[in-house]
């Protein structure tokens, strides 16, 4: 083994250095966007509508969305909690979940509890009431209830997005360097072997991480607790959804590439891995906004020459790299050419397929400025800009340098090519942060039908009489809870009531709190902190208010907790 | 098999704890009386109260008049100050003694105290609607020397007048005779 001077280990120290850097910064912006999860499938209508009363029972019920999805939990519960149809009744037929009934329904007030994964694989969540017959009491006086919920997977959804920037970066640069030890560079044998290990190393943490990109994701599908990912109910819930078997698909392949990298002396060892290698890559193309934008014939090719192209320039620079340090000039002079040549051909492939899917997705020219995925998408293409002036110094400077014999080349050569490579995974930081957000194709289609949703917040408007109170549920999780209340009469006037009192149910468990004051504010609303909500499940929330001091006024609403 | 004479003792108690609980809250309520009459009639009612809160003193009763009721006169009551707060009628009503432009809304007996042992009864002469079968409820708040006694709950349409924990007095009309 190769003494390591200290010289060799300070580049490595800063190389380390950037890479963190490059992912603190990725950290961030990911951060950033996935905070304010907005959810991309969005639910346009329900049949029947929400708080109908119909006067015969439903044959089914539908709920119409904007594109496919995939029903994770869809219950139907009556009025006291109690289950009528469970998960396999509900069935995907296009854009539409469509829930079975085996009986006819009888009289009485009904709440469906949905949660869907969209082709994305981002989760959205909510419920709707209707009744046959009869509505029961409480609803007769609430008018509009619409329970509303923006996708419910909070911490999980920014975990899924960081996990995916190393599991995105080593896959790269591990099908990347096989293929340019395989179709650039092929040196006789022993002297690949060193360039071998780091494209062995890449393959098993790209194995690593999207394992555990897999057991993340069941994580936002369930929802539980840490010590759950144990479980294999939350794997299997994982691999239910796009992003679950694009991954495991990625990690087979990687696996087979990994053999390969292992029988490369063989014949036919450089085929298997290079082949592994592109299997890997194209399974990308299972998931994410391009493969449910339309016209799909378009977005998935797209979508996978894109992602070869950036794994082939990521994963060159690795050998590169190393090669740059050691080979004799005239041989890293023609390999630099070789791949030069190459990489002309790539970058533009690489342009055009980001072009078609940036005009699939940015619907609008206008929405580069006004949207957040608009905003990452140009400082990804600044990147990619800066980027190519590099790449264009490394080939007009270097390489002539290199050819007349200069070795002094050689060390600007190599930090040009950690610049690229730094710049490039800064790159796929940013498309993981792109994964995370609502491109303007789907922001389009939420207009108009998006309930109020902050964060994981419940946002009722209830009704009684004269009176229409506000009611916000903080963070609508079982355990501590904000309830907020604040009335307004029916000309819209907020009012300042002098009293509120709060009321939880959870009919099912039969769990009753019993009547508790709430705080009043200056302004004139209600708050109660409290751990009232201990359990998930539908929950009867009643707000009792005295108005003035002759009026108490009652307001009866069901949510969910998940 | 012989019941010891300790739990047949546990079980008196507990029984007449029971019992005792239960006719206590009929008679807690506070109460118009009384409580039928012809509609379009002159009548006179009282409210009874007879508790307190919890044990406290009855300072003061606050009484809204539904709507419908005329020439609501409160009575006159020793050790008891009288507030009358009247209410303009956005339209006004037709009468035998001309056209009314407002009419009593609240009525308050500030005083007393009245002790929790002791009932007494706030006496109220008015002219009642002309309307057969309904129900009118006369929203009361008792105020104690600590505590409060709001009795403003109105059963909904499937509910029990007795079911509430603090009903509102109500006058059944009746057709007239």
């Amino acid at each position: 083994m190769v003494a390591v001077d200290t010289w060799d280990l300070a580049v490595r120290l800063r190389r380390i250095a950037c890479a963190l850097a490059a992912l603190l910064a990725a950290t961030v912006t990911i951060s950033g966007f996935s905070g304010s999860v907005a959810a991309h499938a969005v639910l346009l209508e329900t049949q029947p509508e929400n708080a109908a009363i119909l006067d015969d029972p439903p044959e089914r019920l539908v709920l119409i969305f904007n594109e496919p999805v995939k029903p994770l939990a869809v219950r139907v519960l009556d009025a006291g909690g109690m289950e009528v149809t469970g998960p396999e009744a509900a069935r995907a037929v296009d854009s539409r979940i469509e829930i079975a009934l085996s009986s006819p329904l009888a009289r009485g007030g009904y709440i469906v509890s949905w949660r869907v994964s969209s082709t994305d694989s981002h989760i959205i969540g909510g419920s709707y009431l209707f009744a046959v017959g009869n509505a029961p009491d409480h609803w007769r006086e609430a008018g509009e209830t619409q329970t509303a919920r923006a996708g419910a997977d909070g911490w999980w959804s920014l975990a899924t997005g960081l996990i995916r920037i190393p599991f995105l970066a080593s896959l790269f640069i591990a099908a990347g360097s096989v293929w340019f030890l395989a179709l650039i560079s092929p040196a006789p044998r022993p002297s690949q072997a060193a360039l071998l290990r780091p494209a062995r190393i890449a393959g098993v943490t790209a194995i690593g991480s999207g394992l555990l990109l897999i057991a993340v994701q069941g994580g936002a599908v369930l929802t539980p607790a840490l010590s759950g990912l144990a479980d294999p109910q939350v794997w299997r819930a994982s691999l239910a959804t796009p992003l679950g078997m694009s991954a495991l698909a990625a990690v087979a392949a990687l696996a087979a590439m990994q053999l390969g990298l292992h029988l490369w002396d063989r014949r036919f060892g450089p085929g298997l891995a290079s082949l592994a290698a592109l299997a890997a890559t194209v399974s990308l193309t299972l998931t994410g906004h391009a493969v449910v934008a339309e016209p799909r014939v378009l977005s998935t090719p797209a979508l996978g020459v894109h992602a070869v192209a950036v794994a082939f320039w990521l994963g060159a620079l690795v050998p590169l790299h190393a090669m740059a340090r050691s080979e004799p000039l005239p041989k890293l002079a023609a390999v630099l050419q070789k791949f030069s040549g190459l990489a002309v051909v790539v970058v533009a492939v690489l342009a055009v397929a980001g072009l078609i899917l940036a005009a699939v997705q940015v619907a609008h020219p206008l929405a580069l400025v006004t949207t957040p995925y608009g905003g990452l998408l140009l400082a990804k293409v600044a990147l990619v800009v800066a980027l190519l002036a590099i790449a264009l110094a490394n080939k007009r400077r270097h390489l002539p340098a290199l050819l007349s014999g200069n070795e002094g080349a050689r060390a600007r050569l190599r930090r040009n090519v950690r610049w690229e490579a730094a710049i490039i995974l800064a790159v796929i930081a940013f498309t993981a942060g792109l994964g995370q957000t609502t491109p303007p194709r789907a922001l389009a289609q939420q207009e108009g039908a998006a309930p109020n949703r902050t964060g994981s917040a419940i946002k009722l408007a209830s009704g009684s009489g004269d009176y229409r109170a506000s009611i916000t549920i903080d963070p609508a999780r079982p355990g501590r809870n904000e309830v907020t209340v604040s009335i307004r009469d029916s000309d819209g006037n907020a009012l300042q009531p002098l009293s509120a009192q709060l009321r939880l149910h959870h009919p099912a468990l039969s769990l009753e709190t019993g009547q508790r004051a709430m705080e009043r504010r200056p302004d004139g609303r209600f708050v109660l902190d409290g751990s009232g909500l201990s359990v998930p499940g539908v929950w009867r929330i009643g707000v009792e208010v005295l108005v003035t001091e002759f009026e108490n006024v009652r307001f009866n609403e069901t949510i969910e907790i998940e | 098999m012989r019941i010891s004479l300790l739990t047949s003792a546990f079980v008196a108690v507990a029984a007449l704890a029971g019992l005792s609980g239960g006719l206590g809250d009929a008679q807690a309520h506070v109460t118009a009386d009384p409580n039928e009459a012809a509609a379009d009639s002159w009548f006179r009612t009282a409210l009874r109260v007879s508790h307190g809160c919890e044990g406290s003193d009855t300072l003061a009763v606050k009484v809204k008049l539904p709507e419908g009721v005329s020439f609501v006169k409160p009575q006159m009551k020793a050790g008891w100050e009288i507030t009358v707060t009247m209410r303009e009628l956005e339209t006004p009503r037709e009468s035998p003694y001309g056209e009314i432009t407002e009419v009593v809304d609240e009525i308050e007996w500030r005083g007393g105290p009245l002790p929790d042992p002791y009932f007494d009864e706030f006496g109220i002469a008015m002219k009642l609607p002309d309307a057969v079968g309904e129900t009118l409820y006369f929203r009361t708040v008792q105020e104690c020397a600590e505590g409060t006694h709001r009795w403003i709950s109105i059963p909904g349409p499937d509910e029990n007048w007795g079911d509430l924990d603090e009903p509102a007095p109500f006058i059944r009309l009746t057709p007239g005779s």
